[in-house]
């Protein structure tokens, strides 16, 4: 059928089915600033303006288009300069974004815009709450809402004529250590309470214990490009809806492919016939376990080898949770192979299902895994459905726990909870010209998928290239093989470009998530506090693959149990045990999730901190800063544990978390509570409080690289591995390599992640990036600055030593100077010709923990047990801050990401193991118009092992919201719930209990 | 993707044929399953495979609503939006309460808040108001609020117009549109004086996630007496529900928060809600309790404001 309408004010005439939607249509129409995100409208990426109404796409049929209007985001501004052409530059909100740092990942970028446009062409004037209003509809997973809605704000007043509120590198600037009131390390006193508590035996007082930090302060700046909230490299075409993403792109003779999933949790496939699938016209290939090489890998994207068993292949003939790969289509269209997926006859032969990890290793247990090819992997028992068991130990806790005042123990759990990127798998194959096969993929590690899919597909690496454009959001959900293969086998069998998407759906039923867990923990404290022993069992599913298990459940052991050394005893030693079991079960696979088992693990234990503190009738924030690690200490659990390697102790050498405590404490107005007012209260109001540490990379092994190469007008290509997924990680890569070589960030094209193109890199996981690729960039960097003063030194006639770069300049120590444009023109063209270029790459033996305070402020409604979280305070020492805005964006996500996992997100199952919550809206995250407060401070310390002093941001703020959330509701009903998410239900028993 | 769709359609009054009659028509036959269609998220996002053709009412003139306080009712097309649902705030005066004694409360209030606690601004502008009820998802507190209101449903089917209380409506509705016939007005009566008070309250996960449990009331005041009283719930059934047998409890008496209380428990005790993955049965009961009784004491101060 025809539809006519008018399409960013030119008239279109189109055909288009009756069930195609507007969202198909535009894209189809190479109108790709429309994304997809979901099916059922609810995420609001694919918003186009209606008659100028904001409205979503994926649910409007292109039909009901016929005789309006529809704007997108391609009609609002483009970049001003486009060569000859001049143009009205970009739209003021599109800059107003750029300039905020509202731009992370990009995705929903031009749904946020379009409906601030029309809010601002009915009123000019909005108040925050009316732009949170109109943001609501469209989902956000990378800001947590706030610099979007200050962009909107600012160019609301732009669009008035006014003045605009202050950027956000005008906000209140990061804190360095030295100019804190009082000493550095003096011992925190909370307001109203600045007694320490009295000793009560005749061990050491604790508040010597507070005073030990050999603290490492903050220089003065001195730096003109790191430190400065610069804009975003790649905001701009973000801004613009420009086709950057996987998706954006369509060979010609693309086909669509599509996925069978498994209906049944545990079973065979009895038989299974896909003769008339195959004879639909359109369809070019279908796949089963009968048509695909049986390949056994891992999908966890890790560096060789896989630190987890090999217990994967692309298709299987047993099924192992409900979203199992049975087979897969390739056809012309996306309604062709749907109905080829309908016409693929199997029979399952089902078989009893293990859904519950506490019946997973129980005697009698369905075996999830008994195939003769499972490659095992360190402790694992694949006939127990144990994926992986892990041991540390440090001095003895069992006698500690003897000759302690006190012995806590509590049992806490987490839920299974969704990553839920907006931008959901999707995959482009294709052979080149060279018979090489191209994966475009929104993936975080290009590199370890091109090494992991290579013998999978039967293809050396070297005929492989992955190239990672921009990635809708990934927070560890993408650092897997999740759809490449399929997508790969489908290209090889029909030797066309196939495209393979995710629903929404598919994307909750049949990728990763974070790890459940059960806690036990037992703690030995004194009757003063100090703590001597800490003990922590885990029991961890999962799922139905042992991806990760080792390295995320290790991870919360490892740090989650080293902010609190267990060390008071009187011989210093730390008395610490980690036990985990991790279990296969037929639910969906758990994996990599921001923070990588951490916020898991500091649930239990800030929790139970919590617990200990109220029964000690103890200040919780001094309790836990009379206990915490100290710079200058060894980190306790690095010298046990290394993720499956050799592990080699290290040292803490900054630690400001007792300046980020006092901090967060001011801002909260920790302290001014009333005691806990019960069930009979109505609405109470209470804080609460984590610390919580993370960890920078992974020592001895996460590794980056990058080149720069200089151009003829001094401009420079910086490629890099690093796989920048939204978070800014081409920024302040680009920030740092023009800081060494003296010139603007916009002097810079930088490429990231083509595995053609790029040097190594592991790939964006562990919150490596700005430390690990970092200090490959400055080392490229330096490489080619010691070149340019080579060739300046000749040009000017001095060493080349007495050069300075600075202003796009190479400046003689008596004032005279060459561009940096004039050197490249020598260099290439005139004298000694050639090219000014160099590579770096670093691996660090050090993996210098962030630390963090953060505070909850909420309201318990007791009736109905619902929480409203009103205020959220992170204060962080994650060393020096390379871009403040981007930096800020990213806690400010973050604790939205936590925020979820503390009162509203959960996978949920039925007795079948069928997800019952697989859509946005029922599995709930928050919207703009929802949020609490968010404040961020930064206390700068200088990391001496980077050369510019930085730690990681990324991961932190996913491990505190949950239990001070948690806390504070303890501390507001006086009953405390060791279950996440706080439902209205669950608290509400818990009042009833 | 409604896979099977392979037909589409949207009538309008064209001079020969009078838009909704034409609509009744395709709806009517037999051999293609045809259905209506509002703003679609529900249908679209839905993919229902046997959905062969759908009837566009956008071009029925569906879309407007009128308010005028003089003749006592707000009368709001079915393919009126959410959105413009929401924007009747504006003409509401504040929730009544100590700070507004001064303010004469209307079901406005609580008809511009349901419509607005359903999805975000950009799903409010396509979800309908006819869509609301032909789907009366059992927890949307637009549906409550308008069970609460006395609202009534104009019906357009090949035989002529009907009309019907929202309350006998919801129950049979899926019999009615099959027959066909569609959704065409909503009419809310706007009661004279200042005698009658609203109230809406919910349960939640988030403070804009969709309620697990909603009640809605409205009651009338008058010499000290409840003239008029109504009880609606969400959450608490498979579909938005009525309580007359709470309602005539309170109804000819001097009401007390004692009262009120005990019509709330009787509330609870009136339900047998299913419980699902955002609440069990078990707290949906009590809930009914908790939020009946916040539900009228909002009504009666009001109503007494």
């Amino acid at each position: 059928m025809k539809l006519t309408f008018t399409l960013n004010n030119a008239p279109q005439t189109w055909d288009v089915a009756p069930n195609e939607s507007l969202l198909d249509a535009l894209r189809r129409h190479a109108i790709f600033g429309v994304k997809h995100g979901c099916e059922t409208g609810e995420c609001g990426a694919c918003t186009v303006l209606l008659d100028g109404v904001p409205v979503t796409s994926c649910t409007l049929l292109a039909a009901q288009a016929d005789g309006h209007t529809v704007e997108t985001v391609e009609s609002l501004g483009e970049h001003p300069e486009q060569g000859w052409r001049r143009t009205d530059g970009l739209h003021p909100l599109q800059q107003a974004f750029i300039e905020a740092g509202a731009i992370q990942c990009g995705y929903c970028t031009p749904a946020q815009l379009l409906a601030a446009e029309a809010l601002l062409a009915e009123n000019p004037r909005p108040s925050e709450a009316e732009v949170r209003a109109a943001l609501s509809g469209v989902l956000c997973r990378c800001t947590g809402y706030v610099k979007p809605v200050e962009a909107v704000l600012r160019a609301a007043a732009q669009m008035r004529g006014e003045i605009p509120p202050p950027a956000p590198d005008r906000l209140p600037p990061p804190i360095n250590l030295v100019e804190l009131p009082g000493d550095p390390g003096e011992p925190f006193a909370p307001p109203d309470q600045s007694e320490p508590p009295a000793a009560t035996d005749s061990g050491p007082r604790t508040q010597v214990q507070v005073t030990l930090p050999k603290l490492v302060v903050a220089p003065a700046a001195e730096t003109r490009h790191v430190g400065v909230s610069e804009p975003k490299v790649d905001a701009v075409k973000l801004a613009q809806g420009k086709p950057a993403f996987v998706a954006d792109i369509e060979p010609r003779g693309m086909l669509v492919g599509k996925i069978l999933h498994s209906p049944i949790a545990h079973g065979y496939i009895k038989h299974i016939d896909a003769s008339k699938a195959r004879a639909l016209p359109g369809v070019h290939a279908v796949l089963t376990y009968q048509d695909v090489p049986r390949v056994v890998f891992s999908t966890a994207g890790q560096s060789h080898p896989i630190p987890s068993s090999l217990d994967f292949v692309s298709f299987d003939r047993k099924m192992r949770f409900v979203g199992d790969r049975v087979a897969a289509v390739a056809a012309e269209t996306e309604e062709i192979a749907q109905r080829a997926l309908d016409l693929i006859e199997v029979e399952f032969e089902p078989l009893p299902a293990v859904l519950d990890s506490r019946q997973s290793m129980q005697p009698g247990a369905p075996i999830i895994h008994d195939q003769p090819d499972y490659v095992p992997f360190a402790e694992c028992d694949p006939q127990r459905n144990l994926a992986s068991h892990i041991h540390m130990e440090l001095g003895n806790v069992d006698e500690a726990v003897q000759h302690a005042d006190y012995v806590f123990e509590g049992e806490y759990e987490v839920p299974r909870v969704q990553q839920a990127p907006i931008e959901p798998f999707v995959c482009i194959t294709y052979w080149d010209e060279d018979d090489r096969l191209v994966i475009r993929t929104s993936t975080q590690v290009p590199f370890h998928a091109r090494r992991i899919l290579a013998p999978v597909l039967g293809l050396p690496i070297k005929r492989i290239r992955v190239i990672k454009p921009r990635v809708g959001g990934g927070f560890g959900n993408k650092q897997e093989v999740m759809i490449e293969d399929i997508c790969a086998h489908l290209t090889i069998a029909t030797k066309r470009p196939v495209k393979l998407e995710y629903t929404r759906e598919e994307q909750f039923i049949a990728s990763t998530s974070r790890h459940p867990m059960i806690i036990q923990m037992r703690t030995g404290v004194m009757a003063d506090g100090r703590m001597v022993a800490n003990e922590m069992r885990v029991l961890s599913d999962t799922g139905a693959f042992a991806n990760h298990s080792l390295t995320v459940n290790g991870n919360t052991g490892h740090k989650a149990m080293s902010l609190y050394p267990a060390n008071k005893g009187p011989d210093g030693q730390s008395n610490l045990r980690f036990l985990a079991e991790v279990v296969y079960t037929n639910k969906p696979t758990s994996g990599a999730y921001r923070g990588y088992g951490v916020p898991q693990g500091f649930f239990a234990v800030e929790c139970h901190m919590e617990r200990i503190a109220h029964e000690l009738g103890l200040d919780p924030l001094q309790f836990r800063l009379m206990n915490v690690i100290q710079a200058g200490e060894e980190h306790p659990m690095s010298k046990v544990f290394s993720e499956g390697r050799e592990a080699r102790g290290e040292l803490i050498r900054t630690n400001a978390i007792t300046e980020c405590a006092r901090i967060g404490a001011e801002l909260i107005g920790w302290g001014q509570d009333e005691a806990p007012q019960g069930r009979a209260a109505g609405v109470v109001r209470a804080k609460g409080v984590a610390l919580v540490m993370q960890g920078t990379a992974i020592p001895n092994l996460d590794m980056g690289a990058a080149s720069i190469k200089m151009n003829d007008d001094g401009s420079f290509n910086l490629l890099v591995g690093a796989t920048d997924l939204g978070t800014g990680s081409d920024t302040v890569l680009t920030q740092m390599a023009a800081e060494v070589l003296g010139c603007p960030p916009e002097d810079f094209i930088t490429t990231s992640s083509d595995t053609d193109f790029t040097p190594f890199d592991v790939g964006a996981y562990a919150s490596s990036t700005t430390y690990i690729s970092g200090a490959a960039v400055v080392e490229a960097a330096r490489k080619v600055a010691d070149q340019i003063r080579a060739v300046a030194g000749r040009l000017l006639a001095v060493p080349a030593e007495e050069i300075m770069l600075a202003e796009r300049q190479a400046w003689a120590a008596d004032g005279r100077s060459v561009t940096l444009a004039e050197v490249a023109l020598d260099s290439l063209h005139r004298t000694g010709q050639h090219q000014i270029m160099a590579v770096g790459s670093y691996v660090s033996p050090d993996s210098p923990p962030p630390f963090a305070a953060q505070f909850a402020d909420v309201a318990v409604d007791t009736e109905t047990g619902q929480v409203t979280v009103h205020k959220l305070v992170m204060v962080l020492d994650c060393g020096m801050i390379v871009n403040p805005a981007a930096a800020v964006g990213q806690i400010e996500g973050g604790m939205t990401q936590a925020l979820g996992y503390a009162v509203c997100e959960e996978m949920l199952f039925d007795d079948e193991g069928r997800l019952v919550n697989p859509r946005f809206g029922d599995y709930r995250i928050f919207a703009a118009d929802e949020m609490p407060e968010l404040q961020v401070r930064f206390v700068q310390t200088y990391e001496p092992t980077h050369p510019f002093g930085v730690k990681a941001v990324a991961e932190i703020p996913l491990d505190g919201v949950g239990p001070a959330v948690a806390n504070a509701v303890y501390n507001a009903i006086g009953v405390q719930i060791p279950v996440i998410p706080l439902t209205p239900e669950r608290v509400w028993r818990a009042l009833h209990a | 993707m409604l896979l099977n769709l392979h037909q589409y359609y949207r009538p309008s009054d064209d001079g020969s044929q009078d838009g909704l009659a034409r609509a009744l028509e395709l709806l009517a036959r037999p051999d293609v399953r045809t259905v209506p269609l509002a703003g679609g998220d529900t249908l679209i996002g839905a993919g229902d495979r046997t959905v062969e053709a759908v009837v566009d009412l956008q071009s029925l003139g569906l879309d407007s609503y009128s308010l005028d306080p003089n003749l006592g009712a707000l009368s709001a097309k079915a393919m009126v939006t959410r959105a413009q649902l929401a924007g009747l705030e504006a003409a509401a005066p504040p929730a009544p309460g100590p700070a507004s004694h001064a303010a004469k409360d209307t079901p406005l209030r609580i008809l511009a808040a349901g419509a607005r606690r359903w999805g975000g601004n950009v799903q409010r502008n396509r979800a309908t108001l006819g869509g609301a009820l032909a789907t009366a998802a059992a927890n949307d507190p637009l549906v409550v609020a308008l069970l609460a209101c006395d609202a009534r449903v104009l019906l357009c089917a090949q035989a002529g117009y009907r009309t019907m209380p929202l309350a006998e409506f919801l129950p049979e509705r899926q019999q009615i549109l099959a027959a066909p016939a569609l959704i065409t007005d909503v009419v809310v009566p706007l009661p004279p004086g200042r005698l009658t008070g609203y109230g809406l309250a919910d349960v939640a996960r988030t403070p804009a996630d969709a309620p697990i449990v909603v009640a809605a009331a409205a009651i009338t005041v008058s010499y000290g007496i409840c003239a008029h009283a109504r009880l609606a719930l969400g959450g608490a059934a498979p579909d938005p529900l009525r309580l007359p047998e709470v309602e005539v409890q309170l109804v000819d008496q001097a009401l007390t928060p004692e009262l009120i209380s005990a019509a709330a428990a009787r509330a609870a005790e009136c339900v047998q809600p299913a419980g699902d993955f955002r609440g069990s049965a078990e707290y949906r009961k009590a809930m009914v309790g908790v939020l009946a009784k916040r539900a009228l004491q909002q009504a009666w101060q009001g109503a007494i404001a």
